[in-house]
C-alpha cells in the first residue's frame, strides 16, 4: 500500500526530469568547445582539437591569479553581505506592527532590482564622480578631502559591494519574508507566556526558524563564488582599477571582443562551474554535518 | 505585553527611522529615471534633472506607446509571463513535493544532486541554439518557456518549505486514504501560499526581465518587450561609420531611454503589491492543524 | 489516484509536445531558392522581383516613423518598386549581439544571408575563411558601374581588410574622408571676454586653459576646461569624439595606431618612446585641473555633456560636433558661441592627429546567391542617388518628410521644421545603415559653401539646406563649413593606422593581454598613481609579452596586402 502510493512520486518527478534533461544534459555536449579551437563553421566534430590550450592560455597569463583572486574576494564577500543584511531587514521588518507602513517599506525597498547595471551603474557613477553628491556636498561637510571612488581599487571593490546590495537586498530579503510568514504564531504566545522578551522570542522563535532557509540560500550561494557579477563590474569598472576590479567574467569579455571566444569562454565557464560545485558540495556537508540540516 | 515595555518603545521608533531611510534610498534611484523621463531632453542633457521633472512633458511617452511594435511586444510579454508561471510552478512544484519527502524516495538524493548539477554545468549558447532549432521551437513562445521552466533554486526553496510543513499533516491526510496527489492539492498546497507567491514572483519577474533568449530564439516582430527596449535603450557602436547629424542627437536623448526604461518595469513592479499579502500575514497553521 | 498524476505528466508532455508541433520553423527565415536565375532584368529593374536575403541589427539610434521597420520602410519599397529586388532580412537583432548570432547561424549550419554587411574585422575574417561567401573580383569588374569603380579605385588600400590571396572577399564600405579627424571647438565669446587669440601651439593652450580656470564666465566655475575621454579601456586616447589622439600627435606618434612611427617598419605608437613626453604632458595637465577628474570614468557622451552645460571651454571632435553646439549648447545659453579650430602645434614643432580609416566595414556576398548582378545595381543606384544629377527625385533628400520637409514652399531638412519635430536618418535603413557617397565628396562640398560658392548640386544644396537660414549669411562662420575647412587643412598632419587586417594568431592569444597593461599603465600615468618612468618597464615588458612578435605579424599583413 504504502509503497505503490510512493510510486506515484516518482510520476510527479519525471517532467521536471525530462525538461532538464532535455535543455540542459543534451547542450552540455558543447562543453566539447572547452578543448577545440571551435570555428563555427565546422562545428563540434570538425573543430581542431587543443587540448587544454584554452585552459593554458587562461592560466598561464601573469594576471591571472589576480584576476581569479578579485572574482573570489568580490563574489564571497558579496555572498556574506547579501545574506546578513536581508536576514537583519527580514528581521527589522518583522517587527513593524503597523500593516501599511511595512507593506510600504517592502514594496520600495524591492524597486531598485529592477533597474538594470546599465542605468543604476550610471547612478552609481554619478553620485560619486568628483562633481557628485557625496564629493561636493558629504565629504565637504565633514571636512574630508574629495575621493576618486571608482578611479581607486580598494574604494572600487567597497562601492560593488555595497552598491549591489543597494540594488538586491529588498529583493532578496523576500524569501525570509516568506519563511517568516510561515512561523506559528502560537510559538510566540507560548513564549510570550513563559516571560520572554523580544529579544529572547526572537532568539528563541524567530532565528531557529529562519536557520533552515538561511543554511538553503547559503548553500546554493556558493555556486556563484566565482561570479563577481558581471553586469555591474562592466559598467562600473575601468582601466584605473584593473588590479583590483578585473574580474573572470570582464576578462573573458574583452578576450572575446577580439577573438571569438567560444573555446577560451567554455573552458573558464567550465572551471568556473567546478569550482562552484565543489563549493557547494562542501556546503551542504558542512550544513548537514554541523547544523544537522540536509538543504535536500 | 513585549511592545509595551520603554525600551521596545525607544527601538520600536529607531527602528521605524531606520526602515524608512533605507526605503528612501532605495526608491530614489526610481525618482530619479522618472523624473528624466518627464523631463525635456535639453534639460537632462544639462544635468538640471534630479528628482523633479524639468519641463515637464509627455513625449516621450507618447512617442513609445505610439509604436505599433510595442503593444505588441507588451502582449507576448504578459503571454511569456502568464506560461512561464503556470508551467514553471506546475513543474517546480511537481518535482519539490517527491524530494522533500527524502525516507519515503529510494534514490531520492541522486536525483537531487541531478538537479543541482545543472544550476552549474550548462553547455553555453551553440549547442542550446541548435537544440532549439532541431526541436523546430525556433521563434515560438517555448522557446522562452520551456528550458528554464524548471528553475532548480526556486525547487529547492519550495523543497525545503515544504519540509517545514508538520510531518502529521500529511501522514493524517494519507493514512484517511488520499494518496500523494490529493495531499499536495488539498494539504500542501493552501498552506504554502507564502512560499508559492514567492516562487511565483521569481519566476514572473524572471521571464518578464528576460532579454536575452528573445533576441536569439524570436523574429524581431516577436520580440517580447525586454527585448524590444533592450534594443531600443543600446547605442551601437557608431565610431566607425557615418554618422548623420540627427543620429548624433538620438544618441544623447536619456529622456526617451527613461521612458522606455519606465515603461518595461512598471507592469512587473504591480505584481508584487498584489502578492504581498500572501508574505505581510503568515497562515495561522493552528487554525489548519484544528 | 496513480492515474490522476499519469495524466498530469502526460499533459505535461503534451504541453511540451505542442511546442514542436505549433512551431513555425526556424528555418522560415531563408530565401527559397532563386530561381529566377533566367528571368529577366529589364529597364533597370528585375522584373518580376528577386529577393536578396540579409540580417540587420538595431539600436538607438534608429528611428522609425509611421509603423515602419527595418524590414519595411520607405527605402526597401522603393527598391523594391524601383530595382526589383526584394530585401528580406532573415532576422534583425541589436547592434552587440550581432556578431554572436552570425556565429549562431554558423554553427548550425544554417544558410547564410545572400548579402551581409559587416564592421567586426574578426568576424570578417572567420566568415572569409568559412568558405560560404565569394570572390567578388570578376563581379565587381562585369557589374560595377564607372562612377562606383573610379570610387573604388581610388586607393588599393581600400580593399586591404577583404583580401586574402590576392583575391577581393567583398565589397567594403567606405565612411567620409577625415570623418573624425579631431578639431578643437572652443568657446570663442570666453577668448574674447579672456582676450586670448585661439591656440597656435600647446603653449597658447595651455594659456587658454589656465586662463578659463581663473575666469568668471557668469556660468559657474569652469571644470574642466578640455573635456576629453580616456575611457575606452581599448584605446583609451583614440575617440571617434572627445578624442586625445592630437595631445600624442603633437609628440608625432599616435598611441595604438601602426604606422613607420621611427623608421621604415610599421611599428605601434603606444611603445615609442615620444609617447613618454606626451603621457608627462597629459599627466601634468591632469594634476593642474586641465582635464576632468574623472577622465577616465566618464564615457565620450558625458565629457561632451560639460561643454553643453558650459562646464568646459573646449571639446574635441570632428565635424559632425557641429550638431553638439547648434542643438545643445545654444539652447542652453543662446549668447554662448563656439567654433571649431584646427589641432595646435606640438613641442615637435608639428600638430598631428589621428587619421580616419575610410573603409569601415565590408558587404559579404553568399557563394550561392545568383543574383550577384542585383547587388551590384543596389550599391550602382545608391551611389547614384547619393549624389543625384539634377531633376532627379532625390534632389532634395532620401525621402520627403523623412530627411527633409518642404515648408513654406522651401526644402528644409532643419529638424525644428519638421511637423512632428522628428528627422530620421534614411540612411540607417540601407543596407549598410550609412549613405553611399565618394568618400572625399561631403568634405569638399563643405568647403566649397565655405569659401562663399552657392551650391551647384543637388548634394551641395542638400548639405546647404541643412543650416538654418540665418547663419548661411555668413559662410566663413557656419560650424559645419568652418569644421570642414579647417579639416581639409590639417589633412596632411594626420596620422593614420596602416594595421586594418583581422588580430594576427599571437594577437589572438597575446594582445587582450598587452592592451591591458597598456591602458592600465597609461590611465595611472596620468592619474598620477604611477610614476612617468613606469613607461619604460612597461615598454620592456610588452615588447617580451608578444610584443615583437605581433610586430612583426602586422608587417607580414601589411606586406601581403601590398602597402609600400
Amino acid at each position: 500500500m504504502r509503497l505503490r502510493k510512493n510510486a506515484v512520486l516518482y510520476w510527479m518527478l519525471l517532467p521536471g526530469m525530462i525538461l532538464v534533461f532535455v535543455f540542459h544534459y543534451l547542450p552540455m555536449a558543447g562543453l566539447v568547445m572547452a578543448f577545440q579551437d571551435f570555428k563555427p563553421w565546422l562545428g563540434f566534430v570538425k573543430s581542431p582539437w587543443v587540448g587544454w590550450e584554452n585552459f593554458q592560455m587562461a592560466f598561464q597569463r601573469e594576471d591571472s591569479l589576480q584576476v581569479v583572486w578579485n572574482t573570489f574576494f568580490i563574489a564571497c564577500t558579496k555572498i556574506i553581505v547579501n545574506l546578513v543584511v536581508p536576514v537583519v531587514f527580514a528581521l527589522l521588518l518583522n517587527e513593524i506592527r503597523h500593516m501599511g507602513l511595512k507593506k510600504v517599506i517592502q514594496t520600495l525597498v524591492y524597486l531598485p532590482h529592477f533597474l538594470s547595471w546599465v542605468v543604476f551603474g550610471g547612478i552609481v557613477g554619478d553620485i560619486l564622480s568628483s562633481q557628485g553628491i557625496i564629493n561636493t556636498l558629504v565629504l565637504p561637510s565633514l571636512g574630508l578631502d574629495p575621493i576618486l571612488f571608482l578611479a581607486d581599487g580598494n574604494w572600487f571593490r567597497f562601492v560593488v559591494i555595497v552598491s549591489d546590495n543597494w540594488k538586491e537586498f529588498g529583493f532578496a530579503t523576500i524569501v525570509f519574508l516568506a519563511a517568516l510568514s510561515n512561523i506559528d504564531p502560537s510559538l510566540y504566545e507560548a513564549a510570550e507566556v513563559d516571560g520572554a522578551n523580544r529579544w529572547r522570542q526572537t532568539w528563541a522563535v524567530t532565528l531557529p526558524a529562519l536557520v533552515p532557509i538561511v543554511i538553503v540560500v547559503g548553500t546554493l550561494a556558493m555556486s556563484s563564488v566565482l561570479n563577481a557579477g558581471f553586469d555591474q563590474i562592466f559598467n562600473l569598472y575601468n582601466p584605473l582599477v584593473y588590479d583590483k576590479g578585473d574580474i573572470i567574467d570582464t576578462f573573458v569579455y574583452r578576450v572575446g571582443l577580439l577573438n571569438s571566444e567560444f573555446g577560451l569562454g567554455t573552458a573558464i565557464g567550465l572551471f568556473k562551474s567546478a569550482v562552484g560545485f565543489i563549493m557547494v558540495i562542501i556546503a551542504y556537508v558542512l550544513a548537514s554535518r554541523f547544523a544537522n540540516y540536509r538543504i535536500f | 505585553m513585549y511592545y509595551k515595555t520603554k525600551s521596545y518603545r525607544i527601538f520600536y521608533a529607531l527602528n521605524i527611522i531606520l526602515l524608512s531611510l533605507i526605503s528612501l534610498a532605495c526608491i530614489l534611484p526610481l525618482i530619479h529615471v522618472l523624473a528624466l523621463s518627464f523631463s525635456s531632453g535639453l534639460a537632462v542633457s544639462a544635468n538640471k534633472v534630479t528628482f523633479w521633472p524639468v519641463d515637464f512633458n509627455l513625449d516621450s511617452y507618447k512617442r513609445t506607446l505610439g509604436d505599433a511594435d510595442f503593444l505588441v511586444a507588451f502582449y507576448l510579454s504578459v503571454a511569456r509571463v502568464v506560461l512561464g508561471v503556470v508551467i514553471g510552478i506546475a513543474v517546480t512544484v511537481l518535482t519539490a513535493y517527491p524530494l522533500s519527502k527524502m525516507d519515503s524516495l529510494k534514490g531520492g538524493r541522486v536525483i537531487a544532486w541531478f538537479f543541482v548539477f545543472t544550476m552549474l554545468f550548462n553547455g553555453g549558447l551553440i549547442p542550446s541554439y541548435i537544440l532549439i532549432q532541431k526541436l523546430h521551437l525556433m521563434n515560438t513562445i517555448w522557446a522562452l518557456v520551456l528550458p528554464g521552466a524548471l528553475g532548480v533554486y526556486n525547487m529547492i526553496l519550495m523543497l525545503n518549505f515544504f519540509r517545514a510543513i508538520p510531518k502529521e499533516l500529511e501522514e493524517a491526510s494519507l493514512i484517511d486514504g488520499a494518496g500523494h496527489m490529493t495531499t499536495l492539492i488539498r494539504i500542501y498546497l493552501p498552506i504554502s501560499m507564502p512560499s508559492i507567491a514567492t516562487i511565483v514572483l521569481f519566476v514572473a519577474v524572471g521571464h518578464w526581465n528576460a532579454w536575452f533568449d528573445g533576441l536569439i530564439y524570436m523574429q524581431k516582430e516577436n520580440w517580447p518587450m525586454s527585448t524590444l527596449l533592450q534594443t531600443m535603450i543600446k547605442a551601437p557602436d557608431l565610431s566607425q561609420r557615418t554618422v548623420s547629424d540627427a543620429e548624433i542627437v538620438n544618441l544623447t536623448e536619456r529622456t526617451l531611454k527613461s521612458a522606455k526604461i519606465f515603461i518595461g518595469t512598471l507592469p512587473i513592479l504591480l505584481v508584487y503589491p498584489f502578492l504581498q499579502r500572501y508574505f505581510v500575514k503568515g497562515i495561522v497553521l493552528g487554525a489548519v492543524k484544528g | 489516484m496513480r492515474k490522476k498524476m499519469m495524466m498530469l505528466s502526460a499533459i505535461l508532455l503534451v504541453i511540451a509536445l505542442m511546442g514542436t508541433a505549433c512551431s513555425s520553423g526556424g528555418d522560415k527565415g531563408q530565401s527559397p531558392e532563386s530561381d529566377v536565375e533566367s528571368k529577366g532584368f529589364t529597364n533597370g529593374k528585375f522584373d518580376p522581383p528577386i529577393t536578396l536575403t540579409t540580417v540587420g541589427s538595431v539600436g538607438s539610434n534608429y528611428v522609425f516613423k509611421n509603423g515602419e521597420t527595418l524590414e519595411n520602410n520607405v527605402h526597401t519599397k522603393w527598391v523594391k518598386d524601383n530595382l526589383g529586388i526584394d530585401i528580406k532580412y532573415n532576422w534583425v537583432t541589436s547592434g552587440d549581439q550581432f556578431a554572436t548570432k552570425v556565429r549562431l547561424d554558423l554553427s548550425a549550419n544554417n544558410k547564410m544571408p545572400d548579402v551581409i554587411h559587416i564592421y567586426d574585422p574578426q568576424l570578417m575574417s572567420d566568415l572569409i575563411e568559412s568558405g560560404k561567401f565569394m570572390d567578388i573580383s570578376s563581379a565587381f569588374d562585369k557589374y560595377a558601374s564607372p562612377k562606383v569603380k573610379q570610387i573604388y579605385n581610388q586607393d588599393p588600400m581600400y580593399w586591404a581588410q577583404v583580401t586574402k590571396d590576392g583575391k577581393h572577399y567583398g565589397l567594403p564600405t567606405l565612411s567620409r574622408a577625415q570623418q573624425n579627424d579631431t578639431l578643437l571647438w572652443i568657446r570663442t565669446d570666453w577668448l574674447k571676454k579672456m582676450n586670448m587669440e585661439p591656440p597656435k601651439t600647446f603653449d597658447d593652450l595651455e594659456k587658454i586653459m589656465d586662463g578659463m580656470k581663473k575666469t568668471d564666465f557668469g556660468t559657474g566655475p569652469v571644470n574642466p576646461p578640455l573635456a576629453i575621454s580616456i575611457k575606452d579601456a581599448n584605446m583609451p586616447f583614440v575617440q571617434w569624439r572627445g578624442d586625445a589622439s592630437w595631445i600624442f600627435g603633437g609628440y608625432g606618434i599616435i598611441p595604438h595606431y601602426w604606422n613607420k612611427w621611427n623608421g621604415d617598419k610599421l611599428e605601434y605608437g603606444s611603445v615609442q618612446p615620444q609617447m613618454k613626453q606626451a603621457l608627462a604632458k597629459m599627466q601634468d595637465w591632469y594634476k593642474k585641473g586641465y582635464l576632468s577628474a574623472d577622465v577616465g570614468l566618464i564615457d565620450v557622451g558625458k565629457s561632451d555633456d560639460t561643454f553643453r552645460n558650459q562646464k568646459s571651454g573646449i571639446m574635441t571632435g570632428p565635424t559632425f560636433q557641429a550638431s553638439v553646439v547648434r542643438s545643445a549648447l545654444n539652447k542652453n545659453n543662446p549668447n554662448a558661441e563656439a567654433a571649431p579650430f584646427p589641432i595646435p602645434a606640438g613641442p615637435s614643432g608639428k600638430p598631428g592627429l589621428r587619421n580616419t580609416t575610410v573603409p569601415g566595414g565590408a558587404f559579404l556576398i553568399n557563394k550561392d546567391f545568383k543574383h550577384v548582378d542585383a547587388f551590384f545595381l543596389y550599391i550602382n543606384k545608391m551611389y547614384e542617388i547619393g549624389d543625384p544629377p539634377k531633376g532627379s527625385e532625390f534632389e532634395n533628400g532620401y525621402a520627403e518628410g523623412y530627411d527633409y520637409v518642404i515648408k513654406d514652399g522651401k526644402v528644409s531638412s532643419v529638424e525644428a521644421d519638421f511637423p512632428d519635430k522628428q528627422k530620421v536618418n534614411v540612411a540607417s535603413y540601407f543596407l549598410s545603415g550609412q549613405p553611399f557617397v565618394d568618400p572625399e565628396l561631403e568634405l569638399n562640398s563643405y568647403v566649397k559653401l565655405y569659401n562663399g560658392e552657392k551650391p551647384s548640386t543637388p548634394f551641395e544644396t542638400r548639405m546647404y539646406n541643412a543650416v538654418p537660414e540665418s547663419e548661411r549669411k555668413d559662410p566663413k562662420n557656419v560650424l559645419e563649413w568652418k569644421a570642414a575647412y579647417y579639416t581639409l587643412q590639417q589633412k596632411d598632419n594626420t596620422l593614420a593606422n596602416l594595421f586594418l587586417g583581422p588580430p594576427t594568431p599571437t594577437m589572438k592569444s597575446k594582445w587582450e593581454a598587452l592592451v591591458k597593461m597598456e591602458s592600465e599603465t597609461f590611465l595611472k600615468i596620468v592619474y598620477g598613481k604611477a610614476s612617468i618612468d613606469e613607461f619604460d618597464t612597461f615598454v620592456d615588458k610588452w615588447k617580451k609579452m608578444g610584443g615583437d612578435q605581433i610586430t612583426e605579424e602586422v608587417n607580414d599583413w601589411y606586406n601581403s596586402v601590398g602597402g609600400k
